[in-house]
């Protein structure tokens, strides 16, 4: 007995005991912009924020700047302040004869924070002792921010599993998981496969944000083989406790990440080989558990390790399906629990859930409701407010359609001149305001009216940049400091978007990577479905799906898995081999990636490597895009993506073809495609990489098409004739022509009639 | 006896069939459509309107289709234009965009329907036959009042005005002439003002002594009530003529007058008015200090008269005109003579004859020479009341719903009518730039791609619509100019109307005044303030353009807007710039044969260059330099039928060309009845003119015209405004010298 107990407290030991793992992060990774950050200027500063999941520990860490500096810069009064959180943890002493230097700072362990931590790398710059030029073009240092790094000692420290902890394990940040393994018994029902996975694989896919999350599948072995023991009596060894406490362990894992957390799916039935009965009797409904598996120890050895666990289960396959929707659509930190029943939901049809991230076309929202803060900027410099609103995918505007902004800002006395702002929407310069009163100025409702054609379907970046600048002093060698400049942006300012049908241009695969569309629209929610051949591309499958509900930011219950290649339920992702994809019928696409290869080479076609901005791109020209070569050969290490009109369904479907020559390969495109680098990059509809890094090339081969509902017959018939301005000329025409041929003959009677009297 | 059956008309099923073709371009013209198909549709339609226009431009079978066919088109696009600006671009940032923006709709829903309106009354122009009395018999011919209303002409003009009646053909026992003279009424006589009352009185004794002189009716009243109406409706109650002529004072009528005229009285009986065109005998003050050309481009009044009048007597709807027009006596007693309620007494005449189902008739030939004002003040005081008449026919007698008036005539009516509000819209359209220029008010909500799908074409529509239809009448930009030029003092004027619709009153426009020296019209601070702001706004939006680069397509929309208003409005100051009349009478062109003969039985042949009541040029034939002073021009005056002889005297002989200049000096009362027909009394004479100047020209040669024109007299205004300070100077300079 005592040995029993003294067994089970080392595997509670070992189970908490926490292996730190040490990773570097360039700190480009944290930064969107250019990879060298120039800091111009008497005083300027960046800030990179840098996220780190709830789950981890930290242990140490240290940052490593690569720093070029001005040689006009003068010592002792020429710095770089490095700050995390607020607290200065290093100073860079700029050096003239020495303008490149590399500088290692620790990160005391103390100062960081769940969430996100900032990272401000701020200088002060000088080139004389006095009268310094605050804009003098010699005042500057750089940053190299791609060879920059952060090292960091992180490890999971998660005592007791609850499903609160998802939300940690499944982060953006650092420390959360980047890939997770999905497992059923073998011969489960189809459903769970093709309907479920994909769901569950959404699931934690959204928690992850924008983070990839590379998803796998295995069948759990129908039952368990016990280790084999280099002992002289293995039946003594294998005795009925130990037996017991192996079952009870995560043994069908393998030699997997112990620190992360897998995924059971299955009906109770299904899984209950693997389950305590405590767990087994709670399962009454749709049931999700998150459970810390113990590891088996026995003569000083691990034999099975410890591991976390989410149970995606129920009596039914549709209750598993419900599981995994509530999985899908829960805030973790509602649940400090460690296991759930499902009784009852509502509002969770697909296209419900589809519009919730989005704004309502023709709907006011205040900053606030948007979750955007008022801000407060201070002292002289530039500053910006970002401020991010997700349009449908299919937003379809008339073209003097205006979204409105009624701003609430303010600046405060002693402005100097230059001092403006600045908004930008898309990277474009909508609007610029002086802020030239000496006295202050506050903005109640400012409105501003912003052509809606600067907006697009998907993310819509805004930006309002007030730039503020200190009054001239006048005096030579005599600076007004900044320090009480202001300017704020309040939160009861808001947006309104106009009316708007959903209607989309395609294929687009830009559009495909910002909002997931056609798999996720806004109005509509149509069954669609990711082909496979085999299992053999269920991971590539299901890691795509876990994707597509990323960028779509809710998920899509419309998308499943199917095994029918000549599937006609809507959109289609097609994934597979040349081989494999000699199913599918590609007469009648334009480019085709069977055996036999039909490649629309640049020479042959007009367009060449350039790639429509199909988004904007009103001209409804038509591309001659029609040459292709035929011929057999291999696609070697690359993937190519192919998004056409689907020939077999309806007008509104597109189908797009992932192909990669072996399975392994798929997959490993697969995951370089769903990376950042890589994803945000798709554009045209013809697609080839070999890498995370940059695609080979971008085409668009093929004629566009609008797929979608105007939504009202206004819109409809604005985008219908649109398209076909011909339609509306000659009608035009013949009833103008009509109708002139009865005046005439009318004219003509009458002035008979008036001859005739005289 | 012919059997067969009568020909079958359609017109139900015509009409029924374009009800339904109307309402389906309607809905087609509400549905939507993005700029970049709209801008292809236009395009088309632009190019198909341009060949009709072209193929309506010349007489073929089918010329009336193509022109309905553009003007069907033009419409269309008008109608898409106001729709799109209607549900696509009216919205505000403010209340003063709003304001402004609405304002500015309203201007442009205003000028679609007038051109709208524009086009139904002149897409048939009605020409009528020449008729003469020659076709009727002596006994059927009806007795004739020839009605001249006088207030302050001289009697020089006068004199002019009767002898030419007098010459008219027509039967001398059925034709009588009265003088209406209103300057010398007991009211006028016995007024407070005793140097007034004394010039009255001895208007009316030497006006009498005129009429006995010449043989006609002298007629006065006790009272000078509702002015012209008044005047003559006092004298029908002492005439008895079946039928009535009324001729303005300085309007001369031609000897076939009456004979091309009464005829259509004869023909039927329900024709209550047989009205011919103002032919001006001398260039307004556009005409005169700005082209320049009288006699080369068409006079603003051959729009109107040349080609709506037309339209108007299509559509049974051309009104009488106030003079130069021929009444039916028992109709007229039916309304009680000439209407008096509005200060255009001609027009609301017509509406309350046309109301009672009794026709009008339009005679298309110059027989009536009259005086446009000479001046630019005097031209301002004639368009206010033209413009407060027809304003207050509108809102006293609303001949859009007025009972009796089929549709068509409503439309006539109303087209006559809503041209005189164009100042509300040409004022609002020459500030609307500002508004965006100077202030920042957004008034336009379109991208640049929309104005050129939906503005442009809109635009371009109308002016090819106007040119196909006045494209002989009217050159390019020339309407523009004459809006502008009266819009400051008409939009007062109207204001007035709107709030006292019965206030104004009769203003006899000034004629006959001569300029002995060029001046700047006292009308023209207005102008210069007006410039000054487009000038200023014209700086500001450069400046814009800039310095806004977001807002840089609307800027430079607004640019050329504006600076089309400024060329405009410089353009108009030419006409401010009085010039100095070198004679009394305006010479016209002419092309008679003529032969001068001298004493001793020398005689010179000769071809007239111009001609006027005063004198004469002429190019001789052969060596002439010995012509004496005092001779005698023989030549064939059509009025006459037979040949003159009037006694003329050289003024001047140029023997490099053999150009002779005359001054006709005649000796007795025949000769002077003599130099009035020559001169003034052969329509065939004005005819030619008319159809010399009303050629049709290239858009682009009428606007390059006009545009070259209104850009010289900038200078002038400015070395005029200089003369004038200096001399301003030099004044004040003398004074304080002569007071040290």
């Amino acid at each position: 007995m005592i040995r029993l107990y003294f067994s089970l407290l080392l595997c509670c030991l070992f189970s908490s005991s926490s292996f730190a793992d040490t990773k570097t992060y360039r700190l480009s990774d944290f930064f969107e912009g250019d990879s060298i950050v120039r800091l111009k200027g008497k005083s300027n500063s960046i800030d990179i924020s840098i996220p780190l999941s709830s789950v981890s520990e930290v242990g140490d860490g240290s940052l490593r700047l690569e720093v070029v500096s001005s040689q006009a810069l003068i010592e002792k009064r020429s710095f770089m302040y490095v700050r995390f959180n607020n607290a200065t943890i290093g100073q860079i002493a700029f050096d003239p004869r020495r303008p490149s230097l590399i500088s290692n700072i620790e990160i005391p362990q103390q100062l960081w924070r769940a969430g996100f931590n900032r990272l401000t790398l701020a200088v002060s710059q000088h080139y004389a002792e006095m009268c310094v030029d605050g804009s003098a073009p010699e005042l500057w240092s750089e940053v190299n921010v791609y060879n920059s790094t952060l090292t960091l000692d992180s490890t999971v420290a998660v005592d007791d599993f609850n499903l609160d902890d998802l939300a940690g394990f499944f982060n953006p940040g650092i420390g959360g998981q980047r890939d997770v393994q999905l497992l059923t018994v073998q011969n489960s029902e189809g459903s769970v496969v093709d309907k479920t996975l994909p769901l569950v694989a959404q699931a934690l896919a959204l928690r992850n944000q924008y983070q990839p999350l590379s998803v796998s599948h295995d069948y759990i072995p129908d039952m368990y083989q016990l280790p084999e023991v280099e002992t002289e009596n293995p039946q003594s060894f294998w005795n009925e406790s130990r037996i017991d406490r192996f079952e009870n362990t995560a043994w069908y894992l393998g030699a997997g990440k112990t620190q992360q957390v897998h995924v059971l799916v299955g009906t109770e039935k299904s899984l209950s080989p693997l389950l305590s009965d405590a767990v087994i009797n709670e399962i009454s409904g749709p049931y999700l558990k998150a459970e810390r598996t113990p590891a088996f120890l026995a003569a000083d050895k691990t034999w099975v390790p410890a591991s976390y666990r989410l149970i995606v289960s129920g009596e039914s396959v549709e209750d598993v399906y419900t599981a995994a929707k509530a999985l899908a659509v829960m805030d973790d930190v509602l649940n400090p629990v460690s296991s759930i029943v499902v009784r009852s939901q509502s509002q969770m049809g697909a296209e419900m859930l589809q519009q919730t991230p989005v704004l309502q076309p023709g709907e006011r929202y205040s900053f606030s409701d948007l979750g955007v803060g008022t801000e407060q900027f201070k002292d002289e410099g530039s500053f910006v407010k970002a401020l991010t609103v997700r349009l449908p995918a299919d937003f379809y505007v008339p073209e003097n359609a205006s979204v409105q902004f009624l701003l609430d800002f303010a600046y405060g006395a002693g402005v100097g001149p230059g001092s403006n702002m600045n908004v930008n929407v898309n990277g474009e310069l909508v609007h610029g305001l002086y802020l030239g009163d000496e006295n202050g100025e506050s903005f109640r409702d400012y409105q501003l009216k912003i052509p809606a054609r600067f907006f697009k379907g998907g993310i819509n970046s805004i930006e309002f940049q007030p730039t503020m600048r200190a009054p001239l002093a006048g005096v030579p060698c005599s600076n007004v400091f900044g320090s009480h400049l202001l300017f704020q942006l309040n939160d009861s300012s808001s947006i309104e978007l106009p009316e708007a049908g959903h209607v989309a241009v395609q294929p687009d695969l830009n559009l495909f990577s910002e909002t997931a569309y056609p798999f996720a629209r806004y109005s509509t929610a149509p069954p669609s479905s990711i082909y496979i051949s085999s299992d053999e591309y269920l991971d590539s499958a299901l890691t795509l799906a876990g994707k597509l509900g990323q960028v779509a930011q809710s998920p899509l219950l419309n998308l499943a898995i199917t095994r029918d290649a000549n599937s006609n339920k809507g959109s289609l992702i097609v994934l597979g081999t040349p081989d494999a994809l000699s199913d599918i019928d590609q007469d009648s696409l334009v480019s085709a990636v069977g055996n036999t290869k039909s490649w629309p080479y640049r020479a042959q076609n007009m367009l060449y490597n350039r790639v429509r901005d199909i988004a904007n791109d009103k001209s409804y020209r038509k591309m001659r895009t029609s040459g292709v070569t035929v011929q057999e050969s291999d696609l070697g290490e690359q993937a190519v993506l192919i998004a056409e009109r689907h020939p077999n369904n309806s007008a509104t479907d597109t189908l797009f073809l992932l192909v990669a020559q072996t399975p392994e390969l798929l997959n490993s495109r697969i995951n370089d495609l769903t990376s950042l680098s890589l994803w945000g990059q798709m554009a045209g509809d013809f697609f080839v990489w070999d890498d995370n890094l940059t695609p080979l090339l971008v085409m668009q081969v093929s004629e566009k098409f609008e797929v979608g509902d105007a939504d009202n017959f206004w819109l409809t018939t604005r985008l219908w004739l649109s398209n076909n301005p011909w339609y509306w000329l000659i009608s035009f025409m013949l009833l103008v022509f009509l109708v002139s041929l009865l005046i005439y003959l009318l004219l003509r009677r009458r002035n008979k009639q008036v001859q005739d009297s005289w | 006896m012919d059997n067969s059956p009568p020909k079958k008309h359609y017109t139900s099923q015509y009409i029924v069939v374009l009800l339904i073709a109307s309402t389906l371009l309607a809905l087609l013209l509400l549905a939507p459509m993005d700029a970049a198909g709209q801008l292809i549709s236009s395009a088309v339609i632009l190019t198909v309107i341009a060949l009709c226009s072209r193929e309506a431009s010349f007489t073929q079978k089918f010329q009336y289709f193509f022109r309905t066919l553009a003007l069907v088109l033009a419409i269309a696009i008008t109608l898409r234009y106001l729709i799109w600006r209607g549900l696509y671009t009216l919205s505000a940032v403010d209340v003063f965009s709003f304001i402004a923006m609405w304002l500015l709709f309203l201007a442009e829903i205003y000028a679609g329907i007038t051109s709208i309106l524009g086009c139904i009354v002149n897409v048939f122009p009605l020409n009528r036959p020449t008729l003469s009395l020659d076709d009727i018999d002596g006994a059927a011919i009806p007795t004739v009042d020839i009605m001249i209303p006088s207030y302050n002409e001289s009697e020089d003009i006068l004199e002019t005005t009767i002898r030419a009646a007098k010459i008219m053909d027509y039967p001398a026992d059925k034709m009588r002439i009265h003088l209406l003279d209103d300057g010398g009424t007991d009211q006028k006589v016995n007024q407070e003002n005793k140097v007034a009352g004394k010039a009255a009185l001895a208007r009316r004794v030497e006006l009498t002594a005129m009429c006995e002189r010449l043989g006609i009716t002298y007629h006065t009243r006790e009272k000078n009530l509702y002015a012209k109406a008044g005047n003559v409706n006092s004298a029908i109650q002492n005439t008895t003529g079946e039928l009535i002529v009324i001729l303005d004072a300085d309007h001369v009528p031609t000897s076939d007058f009456l004979s091309r005229t009464v005829p259509w009285m004869v023909k039927k009986d329900n024709v209550f008015l047989v009205q011919t065109p103002h032919f001006m005998a001398n260039p307004d003050p556009v005409e005169r200090n700005y082209f320049s050309a009288f006699t080369r481009m068409p006079s603003e009044n051959d729009m109107f008269y040349g080609t709506i009048q037309k339209g108007l007597d299509y559509w049974s709807s051309s009104f009488f005109c106030g003079s130069a027009a021929l009444m039916r006596r028992a109709h007229l007693d039916l309304v009680g003579g000439i209407s008096g309620d509005s200060i255009t007494e001609d027009a609301e005449t017509a509406l309350d004859l046309h109301k009672m189902g009794y026709e009008s008739v339009y005679v298309d030939r110059p027989m009536v020479s009259g005086l446009a004002p000479e001046t630019f003040d005097a031209f301002i005081q004639q368009r206010m009341r033209w413009a407060q008449g027809m304003t207050q026919i509108l809102l006293l007698k609303k001949p859009y719903k007025t009972e009796g008036l089929s549709w068509y005539q409503r439309v006539g009516y109303m087209s006559s009518i809503m041209f005189w509000l164009f100042p509300f819209a040409r004022v609002i359209f020459m500030l609307m730039p500002l508004a965006y220029l100077l202030f920042g008010l957004q008034v336009y909500h379109a991208s640049m791609l929309e104005i050129l799908a939906f503005t442009l074409p809109h635009v371009i529509a109308t002016y090819m619509i106007s040119t196909m239809l006045f494209g002989r009448t009217r050159w390019p930009l020339v309407s523009e100019l004459y809006e502008i030029l009266q819009c400051a003092f008409t939009f007062m004027a109207l204001i007035k109307v709107f709030i006292k619709p019965r206030a104004p009153s009769f203003v006899v426009t000034p004629k006959g005044e001569s300029l002995d020296k060029d001046f700047v019209s006292p009308l023209s601070n207005v102008f210069y303030w007006a410039s000054a702001l487009l000038t200023v706004a014209m700086v500001a939006g450069i400046y814009k353009f800039i310095n806004q680069p977001i807002t840089r397509e609307l800027t430079m929309v607004v640019l050329l807007w504006n600076g089309f208003n400024l060329l405009l409005l410089l353009s108009a100051m030419s006409v401010l710039l009085e010039r100095k009349q070198v004679r009394n009478q305006s010479r016209l062109p002419a092309t008679d044969s003529v032969v001068i003969k001298a004493g001793e039985g020398n005689a010179w042949v000769g071809e007239l260059i111009d001609l006027s009541m005063g004198g004469a040029k002429i190019r001789l034939k052969g060596d002439s330099s010995l012509i004496p002073t005092n001779v005698v021009l023989t030549s064939w005056a059509e009025a006459l039928k037979s040949n003159v002889d009037l006694n003329i005297k050289i003024v001047e002989f140029n023997s490099d060309n053999n150009m002779l200049r005359v001054r006709f000096n005649p000796q007795t009362d025949v000769e002077r009845n003599q130099v009035v027909a020559y001169c003034l009394c052969d329509s065939r004479r004005w005819q030619s003119f008319q159809r010399r100047r009303t050629r049709p020209i290239s858009y682009w040669f009428g606007m390059r015209h006009v545009l070259k024109v209104g850009l010289k007299p900038i200078t002038v205004h400015g070395t005029f405004l200089f003369k004038k300070l200096f001399t301003q100077l030099g004044t004040y300079f003398r004074f304080v010298r002569e007071k040290e």
